[in-house]
């Protein structure tokens, strides 16, 4: 979101080595082997998370891609991936114009928003019929 | 604006719309960013907003100009924030409506009856209390009774903007009009100030889902939402290294100013003003004002626009450290640094900008 380009170049501290992406890996991974003893799902939202540019790093190389990639073209467009861990999945939400408005880490068999829920199955079923119906007629 | 229903859910009014639950999962996803929901709240939200009959907002505006309205619908990239806000909440606003005259009259009447007592009313600007109201009257009607009639029906008061915050620039000395802040005449309601002159369109829009979502937010004395309001800029500022090391720019066009220097000395109100400039900056996330080379005037804090000049230093430390706790030494070098830097500026300022100080220095307004 910000521009860097635009930003006057200054000097900052150092900063501190981060230590968010090791906790955050170390929660996954007790998340994990909870959903593994007891299918409790687990979401973690990566926005309210202070990650620095080199924590984000360190969390793509730790977490890896796994097998799949599904893309939800919506009110947003969502990509949800696995990664190499099987039941760690990332979710990313963005606006049609790509600016990013959400990411969470989620720990489960499959992330909630690829299922058809119900009530879209149920109406669906009455838009096929209808459609069908004026097919026939 | 919303379609005439009842009760009906955030989840409801996409379903309407022929989306399906992942774009409602979506919208939950992105509020959740948007507001930096903790992760309680965040698991809540899925069923808040299922469960909970979207919010009904009223905007009424009075001494003002506009800005405010300006901030909130031109935000750079309007996302699903305004999404909520725009297309489903908002029932009423005088200056984005098309009708016009009694027609808009009789628009506010009914969108307040449907929801007396539960809608969220959004004040901008200040109101005129000399001379019976008169500086500002709608429809025949003065602007203190017209908001005593709306306050009566909400169930929260939102006060967006410095002026019906504060009071803001209709406020300022001598204050012709008698201008007074939304607090002093509505007594009765829950207030949250979004102070701001304008306010981020983010943290307007973030406010209010998250009142309509989860209630009042913590709120800091002067009334506003710790969670955008918690820090000072001077505590998020990028330039701050150079504050602790007592390198100032001292004029906007020296050596410092273009190696990004801090811009104390050249008045920057940053170490004593409250807001999310710094995180959540402007226009899309572009900048902040210190970013683009220009001191914080400070317009989120009450009668900024009377404390003796916008380019006049700080006179004394702040008495704000919120970091003293994490800060040793060299932030003690800092404050030492910046106080005889305000000294030395105000020398020099004095120096220079004698003849044109009377402009400055207008006199305190009256305080009730
Ligand atoms: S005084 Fe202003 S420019 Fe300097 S560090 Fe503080 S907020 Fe930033």
């Amino acid at each position: 979101m910000s521009r860097p380009d635009r930003v006057i170049p200054i000097h900052p501290a150092p900063a501190p080595p981060s230590v968010v992406a090791d906790a955050l890996m170390r929660e996954i991974a007790a998340a994990l082997s909870r959903y593994a003893q007891d299918g409790q799902p687990h979401v973690i939202d990566l926005s309210a998370m202070p990650l620095s540019e080199d924590d984000t790093q360190r969390l793509d190389e730790q977490l890896g891609t796994g097998e799949v990639a599904i893309e939800i073209r919506s009110l947003l467009y969502t990509r949800v991936e696995e990664t190499r861990y099987a039941g760690v999945w990332r979710v990313r939400h963005e606006d049609p114009d790509g600016s990013m408005r959400g990411e969470q880490i989620e720990i489960t068999d499959i992330p909630e928003i690829v299922r058809a829920s119900a009530a879209d199955i149920g109406r669906s079923v009455q838009r096929l019929c209808a459609d069908r119906a004026e097919e026939d007629a | 604006m919303k379609e005439e229903t009842g009760d009906e859910t955030v989840l409801d009014v996409l379903e309407r719309r022929g989306l399906t639950r992942r774009a409602f999962l979506q919208v939950c996803a992105a509020v959740t960013s948007a507001l930096a929901l903790s992760p309680a709240e965040a698991a809540r939200i899925t069923q808040v907003l299922a469960s909970k009959p979207r919010p009904t907002v009223i905007y009424l505006s009075y001494q003002e100009c506009t800005g405010c309205l300006e901030s909130l619908t031109r935000s750079f990239s309007p996302g699903i924030a305004s999404l909520i806000f725009n297309d489903i909440s908002l029932a009423f606003n005088d200056t984005l409506q098309a009708a016009a005259g009694e027609a808009a009259e009789e628009a506010k009447d009914s969108a307040m009856k449907k929801a007396w007592g539960k809608y969220v009313l959004i004040v901008d600007g200040a109101v005129p209390l000399a001379e019976n109201g008169a500086y500002c009257t709608v429809a025949g009607r003065s602007a203190v009774s017209d908001l005593r009639h709306a306050a009566s029906g909400a169930a929260a008061v939102v006060a967006v903007g410095t002026c019906a915050s504060f009071g803001g620039l209709p406020y300022a000395a001598p204050n012709p009009t008698g201008a007074v802040p939304v607090s002093e005449i509505v007594r009765d309601r829950p207030i949250i100030n979004v102070s701001g002159c304008p306010p981020i369109a983010e943290v307007i829009t973030g406010v209010i889902i998250y009142y309509t979502t989860f209630g009042l937010p913590a709120l800091d004395r002067l009334h506003r939402p710790m969670s955008f309001y918690g820090n000072s800029i001077h505590d998020r500022c990028y330039r701050r290294p150079f504050y602790d090391r007592g390198m100032f720019a001292k004029t906007f066009d020296d050596e410092g100013a273009r190696q990004g220097w801090c811009l104390y000395e050249l008045g920057c109100k940053g170490p004593v003003t409250h807001n999310a400039c710094p995180t959540m900056k402007w226009n899309g996330g572009t900048s902040y004002p210190i970013e683009s080379g220009h001191p914080c005037l400070g317009c989120s804090e009450p009668d900024f626009w009377d404390k003796g000049g916008f380019y006049r230093p700080l006179s004394v430390p702040t008495g704000h450290w919120s970091r003293a706790g994490v800060m040793g030494a060299a932030a003690a070098a800092g404050v030492v640094a910046g106080l005889g830097a305000a000294v030395a500026a105000r020398v020099r300022q004095d120096r220079t900008h004698k003849p044109d100080a009377g402009g400055d220095t207008n006199q305190k307004t009256p305080k009730s």
